[in-house]
């Protein structure tokens, strides 16, 4: 196995802990900033975060709120992590939910996660204010009447502490702190319990093993758990100082505008970066001079040089802003992106991670990057297999689904969570994803494929914009099973294009794949898509809805 | 007004995107293939003009041009 130097981190027990102990020494020290949507900067030291954790957390313990549920809705903002720190560090449990969900299926989720309190941004008034006819506390981030917004409470938090009130945490390590909601490609959202020692662990674990230098950019969404525990608390007990966005709107914006080393994000935002910056370069006419460019750098890598020159900064500068470290997960990115980037002199890590292990499982470092895999098995969590399927057991593992004993039974093995992914470990400890148990096609013939690796090369074909590869069950017995395609078409390249043209012309590039393929494993049926494929927020196709 | 307001959305989504030939029933990602970035881009170029702003939630339930206008009308906004 590869002896891996891991960065010099804190290991706290509970999200108290972390807060309190914020060093004296950087208590004047920038700890998350924001732009508003007009662009001016806004933040907040260490010791102004701590001073407003308190307020609130006072508040929340006067309301007798320990131990109760607290719903946070709203898109990332500060406001959404002080409400997440003082319910935690109270003693309550923050409920994050997923607000690009619809009004009926959020609901739904607040209901089945037994909430007792909520916070929200404004533009979700028409689902949480009936609440509040109910009889439950409602709290709004911001603006003005109605109901109180947190501005008001920190007030109220300052004077509760300025008049001596007891605020001493009785929130312990194995304790609830947060129910989040897995993001449902396979089925639909499960509730998953994490204790304060499963997030701060996975946290401590990932910023051991990612320097993140000292100023980060974050536009993942602080509800799901690689937001959360990766870019935000990762990041502080790095001591970095934390850009933060979620709005699509600004987020290229705000990425130039942080002057950040390091960004979180996912393969869509990626893809969209180097899609225009090919783009670009073809438009003036300077496609061919930028292929060379990245050429000439990919041998200047190999013989180990890490000057790329003046044009391969202007084009990264122009591209990403500071940015020389990108961590991307959630999904798969391709290589040739990886490849591209590598070659403006950013490097790529990828990590693997699943809601119900808080979530990072492994991650590949600053100092041992390898393109395929998705790096290194973290510190404090083991891995084992189950005929490919990977295990898991460690501190960051969940508690399990709220009130859903059933499903929390099955998703263990003797006392490992089963992840119904498939992979395998290399003999230097680094772990490749090779696809999802429950999207495998299994054959008549006994044999299995994973759609995964075919939707790759399928989504190289310029006029398919999502695809998704199943199998379809066919002939006269019910395993018998045929592999499909479901097509969304590139509207621009297909433009003035009838149905059958599109499926014409689709046959041909499916040909010369199925010509490499061994027979039970070729396409046999295409459907195209008159609509897109249903998405997660972070842009995974809904598999089941296919 | 509906005409003036078309052709409001007609020149932004040209200015940001390079696309043209859109009617009422345009779909922006069905028939102008855009992503999420590129409909992000857009609702910023109207809030920059409008100095409004937009809730993403709202963002999503715009699929055709003519949804644009609706909720451009049932916002008040009347005049380019």
């Amino acid at each position: 196995m590869k002896k891996i130097c891991a960065n010099p981190v804190d290991y706290f027990d509970t999200v108290n802990d972390m807060i309190e102990n914020i060093p004296n020494g950087i208590e004047n020290e920038p700890a998350i900033s924001w732009f508003t949507r007009k662009g001016e900067e806004k933040g907040v030291s260490y010791g102004k975060l701590r001073e407003d954790v308190r307020s609130l957390k006072a508040v929340m313990m006067k309301k007798e709120l320990q131990g109760k549920h607290i719903a946070i809705l709203g898109e990332n903002s500060y406001e959404w992590l002080l409400v997440y720190f003082a319910a935690t560090c109270s003693g309550a449990v923050a409920v994050c939910v997923d607000v690009e969900q619809s009004n009926e299926t959020i609901i739904q989720m607040l209901e089945m996660t037994d909430v007792d309190c909520l916070f929200f941004t404004p533009s979700l008034d028409s689902i949480c204010l009936p609440f509040a006819d109910k009889g439950m506390d409602v709290f709004r981030f911001s603006g003005k009447g109605i109901v109180p917004t947190v501005a008001e409470l920190l007030e109220e938090g300052a004077e509760l502490i300025r008049s001596g009130m007891n605020c001493e945490s009785k929130s312990g390590p194995d304790d609830t702190a947060t129910i989040v909601f897995t993001s449902g490609t396979t089925s639909y959202s499960k509730p998953v319990m994490l204790s304060h020692r499963a997030i701060l662990t996975n946290a401590a674990d990932a910023a051991a093993r990612v320097a993140l230098g000292r100023v980060t950019f974050s536009s993942l969404p602080f509800y799901h758990t690689y937001g959360m525990t990766c870019s935000v608390i990762g990041a502080l007990l790095e001591k970095c100082h934390v850009y933060i966005n979620g709005n699509l709107k600004t987020v290229m914006r705000d990425m130039q505008a942080a002057s950040a080393h390091s960004l979180f994000t996912v393969p869509l935002m990626l893809e969209t970066i180097h899609k225009k910056m090919w783009a670009a370069a073809a438009e003036n006419k300077m496609d061919s001079g930028l292929r060379k460019l990245l050429k000439l750098n990919k041998i200047k890598i190999s013989l180990g040089m890490t000057n790329m020159g003046k044009k391969t900064d202007e084009i990264r500068e122009k591209c990403f802003g500071s940015v020389r470290l990108i961590i991307c997960g959630a999904a798969h990115l391709s290589k040739e992106i990886m490849e591209d980037l590598t070659c403006l002199g950013i490097l790529v890590l990828q990590g693997y991670g699943i809601t119900e292990c808080s979530p990072l499982v492994s991650v590949n470092c600053n100092k041992a990057n390898r393109f395929s895999s998705v790096g290194l098995v973290m510190p404090n969590c083991e891995i084992s297999f189950r005929d490919e399927e990977i295990l898991v057991r460690g501190a960051n593992v969940m508690q399990g689904y709220y009130k859903l004993d059933e499903l929390t039974e099955e998703a263990f093995v003797d006392g490992w969570f089963a992840t119904g992914d498939l992979g395998y470990q290399d003999k230097d400890g680094f772990l490749y994803i090779t696809g999802r148990k429950k999207n495998l096609i299994v054959f008549k013939n006994g044999k299995k494929m994973s759609p995964e690796k075919l939707e790759e090369k399928l989504g190289k074909i310029p006029m398919i914009k999502d695809v998704v590869v199943y199998g379809a069950v066919s002939g006269n017995s019910s395993d018998d099973v045929q592999v499909a395609i479901s097509v969304f078409p590139n509207a621009e390249k297909t433009e003035g294009m009838s149905r059958y043209e599109i499926l014409d012309a689709l046959q041909n590039e499916i040909n010369t794949i199925n010509s490499e393929l061994p027979l039970y494993q070729q396409i046999q049926m295409v459907n195209i898509r008159e609509s897109e494929f249903s998405k997660t927020a972070l842009q995974k196709i809904k598999r089941h809805l296919v | 007004m509906e005409e003036k307001l078309f052709q409001f959305i007609q020149q932004i989504v040209f200015n940001v995107t390079g696309k043209s030939g859109l009617d009422y029933e345009t779909d922006f990602v069905k028939d102008l293939g855009l992503t999420s970035f590129d409909i992000m881009n857009i609702v910023c170029a109207f809030e920059d003009h409008f100095d409004v702003e937009i809730p993403n939630r709202d963002v999503w339930g715009l699929h055709q041009v003519k949804d644009a206008i609706e909720y451009m009308i049932s916002k008040g906004i009347t005049e380019v």
